[in-house]
């Protein structure tokens, strides 16, 4: 199994270095680093799984125009059941556009029809806790944008608390194929156990499994309890 | 809106007044106050003849506290501020109508600020600050902060030509703010246990801010503290007015290159970023003529504040109490560092929940943006982790290759000392958030009692 992790050394925002950091811990894969300069290693190589995490506005830029050229590409990977996983606004990058608070337009990858809409300096941070299939999913959100477009049976995640893809949106993250986009950060396969096990059944895992499996599951079981409490400010709104 | 202006100043004096009475800490209210009923309170106060205000994202405290300090020794009193009180606009304004009489006439002669950088384009032009000392732009807590450059976008829009700027050369991103004003830069030279590249998780400023292609380094202190060069173009760090080039533990000096000389000074505090705050100070104060032995003579009589760091001996064992802001990924990982780099056998406690996230549920993915690493070393022989967060700290910590019988976790910081290993160990060091300073004192008390029942 062979798992590439894009532009880690700037898509590594908000704790997002942990999602790769522990997945490698739970699976038997070869993880291949690309640096920005770089050419991708899907660009020329299969590979089972694709990530990238959250970036910093500038960074996200240049990760843009470092993938434009691989967009059939990506695409091809993706009808092909590759999974790929994007957190926080690293998922904006496969939308058809974005648009900025300067009210510039900005055209994405275009891999699925969806348009974020930038606020900067106005930003939402919340908890999040919603449902795929059925798990409970928790997560953190601190965003500058929203995303418009979303159907119902498009979303990663349907919403139970906290704030969607939008503001009363009930879905969070897109799904097609096996790309999945979220704006959950936590890290998302460190704080959800049964969706790091989901992913792994994904890349056809015949036997999924987690490290350090009765620790992460107890942080899971405080914080999903916390999360269900009456009373719990979710917040979520741009500020 | 000269009465309006008087009627804030006395209702802000009048609740300060009321409010010091019942012992309550009047560092916010009055001002929030007095900015209700005259939003322009802040410009309209008599200026004190010197205005400092210190901002960034780590150290704001004990820098504008040892700018305070040495500012009363040097000459520069009555010193009035926000030592004690917020900084964001209720706190300076309290500061501010604190450092007026109740006929609106300044009765200080300096006005050292705290600014919260988010609120540094609303408050600097107010207060018409003769000085802005910036320690740095680092990643700080992810739903206060966002990202630096968020940070860097704000306090780069400061509307003050004329304010000097008193910055850190070896920080790439803060060194570059408000191109247009003037600057001092502060730095430091080669020291030892410098590396060659960043070595922390974090390096927020992998490619050069010129040509995007990757920066080099000649050396680096932490993260991406240090002097950048750009194999490419040639950018590199600006070249700082004041530089330390030394630091000697066992004399606690630090020598200083400024303007073709050298000169000694007492160290305040080791910890290198604290040095760092050290040399901001010394740049400032240089800059407004105060003679070097007079520098001297008040850093010899300064100390870093108790809150934050505060070490003791019993039956043989140093005890450090480090003030460790959680969510706060880069100041953890230097007293991560530190912690490894102190001598001798160790053991660590982790106490760094925010209690104040108690209402909602505390953000953990700083942790992953912290060196746990720097942790996992045979010297160091047991780490406690205690708070509702205790088991995403063990997991962090797994994360990092710790072995799982060196850590020790329980939800009650107190209760989970009994298991302290005091035995064979030269130093505890206790890391404990801010929003948790009396249990920390509690848990001091706890582990006095601890090692003097060994020692008996």
């Amino acid at each position: 199994m062979t798992i590439e992790v894009l532009y880690p050394e700037l898509a590594n925002l908000y704790g997002d270095r942990g999602n790769m950091a522990y997945f490698r811990r739970c699976v038997d894969a070869k993880v291949v680093e690309t640096a920005l300069p770089d050419q991708p290693y899907f660009a020329g190589n299969d590979v089972d799984m694709v990530y990238i995490g959250s970036m910093m506005e500038s960074s996200w830029a240049k990760a843009l125009e470092a993938l434009r050229p691989y967009k059939e590409r990506l695409a091809e990977l993706a009808e092909r059941d590759t999974v790929m996983l994007l957190t926080g606004n690293a998922m904006e990058l496969l939308c058809k556009e974005v648009q900025t608070e300067t009210g510039e337009t900005l055209p994405a990858l275009g891999l699925v029809d969806l348009t974020a809409k930038r606020f900067l300096p106005k930003r939402a941070n919340s908890l999040f806790l919603g449902k795929l299939e059925d798990m409970d999913i928790v997560g953190f959100m601190s965003r500058f944008s929203h995303l418009y477009g979303l159907e119902a049976d498009q979303a990663l995640f349907t919403v139970q608390r906290g704030l969607g893809s939008c503001p009363d949106s009930g879905c969070e993250g897109y799904r097609f194929h096996n790309v999945m986009g979220t704006y959950l950060l936590g890290p998302v396969l460190v704080l959800n156990p049964d969706f790091c096990l989901y992913v792994q059944k994904l890349l056809g895992v015949a036997e999924p499994k987690l490290a350090f499996e009765d620790y992460v599951r107890k942080a899971y079981d405080v914080r999903l309890a916390e999360f269900q409490r009456e009373g719990i400010d979710f917040a979520g709104h741009l500020a | 809106m000269q009465f309006r202006y008087y009627c804030a100043l006395w209702s802000a004096k009048l609740i300060g007044w009321g409010m010091r009475l019942l012992h309550r800490s009047a560092s916010y209210l009055p001002g929030r106050v007095a900015l209700r009923i005259c939003p322009d309170l802040m410009r309209r106060v008599q200026k004190a003849p010197l205005v400092v205000a210190v901002s960034g994202t780590d150290g704001k405290t004990t820098t504008s506290n040892l700018t305070a300090d040495m500012m009363q020794l040097c000459g520069f009193a009555p010193v009035g501020g926000n030592r004690y009180g917020s900084n964001t606009e209720g706190g300076v304004a309290t500061a501010l109508v604190n450092s007026v009489n109740w006929l609106g006439r300044c009765r200080v002669r300096t006005v050292v600020l705290e600014v919260d950088e988010h609120y540094t384009p609303i408050i600097l032009p107010q207060v018409r600050a003769d000085y802005l000392l910036v320690t740095g732009l680092f990643r700080d807590s992810l739903q206060r902060n966002a990202h630096p450059e968020y940070v860097f976008g704000k306090m780069d829009r400061v509307d003050c030509p004329d304010m000097k700027l008193i910055l850190n050369a070896d920080e790439l991103r803060s060194s570059g703010l408000l191109k247009n004003n003037p600057r001092l830069y502060f730095g430091a030279g080669p020291l030892p246990g410098d590396t060659d590249r960043p070595e922390n998780l974090i390096d927020d400023m992998p490619y050069c801010p010129r040509c995007g292609k990757r920066l080099g380094y000649d050396y680096v202190h932490y993260a991406h503290v240090g002097r950048a060069h750009c194999p490419s173009c040639g950018f590199t760090s600006p070249a700082p007015d004041f530089c330390v080039t030394a630091i000697d533990t066992a004399a606690n000096t630090l020598r200083l290159a400024h303007g073709g000389g050298e000169t000694v000074y007492p160290l305040v505090n080791e910890a290198l970023y604290n040095i760092y705050n050290e040399a901001a100070v010394i740049a400032l104060f240089t800059d407004l003529g105060v003679a070097e032995d007079t520098i001297r003579a008040g850093l010899a009589q300064i100390k870093p504040p108790e809150s934050r760091f505060s070490a003791w001996t019993a039956g043989g064992v140093q005890v450090v109490k480090v003030l460790a802001k959680s969510n706060n990924s880069l100041p953890v990982s230097l007293l991560f560092d530190h912690v490894r780099k102190s001598p001798g056998r160790k053991a660590v406690i982790l106490a760094v929940d925010d209690l104040q996230e108690a209402h909602s549920s505390e953000r953990i993915a700083w942790i992953y943006d912290a060196d746990y690493e720097f942790l996992v070393r045979d010297d160091i022989v047991q780490i406690m982790v205690v708070g509702a967060r205790r088991y995403d700290h063990v997991v962090r910590l797994l994360l990092a290759g710790c072995p799982e019988e060196k850590i020790v976790y329980g939800e009650d910081e107190l209760a989970t000392l009994d298991e302290l290993a005091v035995e064979g160990v030269d130093s505890i060091f206790l890391l404990q958030d801010n929003t948790s300073y009396d249990l920390g004192t509690q848990a001091e008390k706890k582990i006095r009692q601890l090692l003097e029942a060994r020692k008996s």
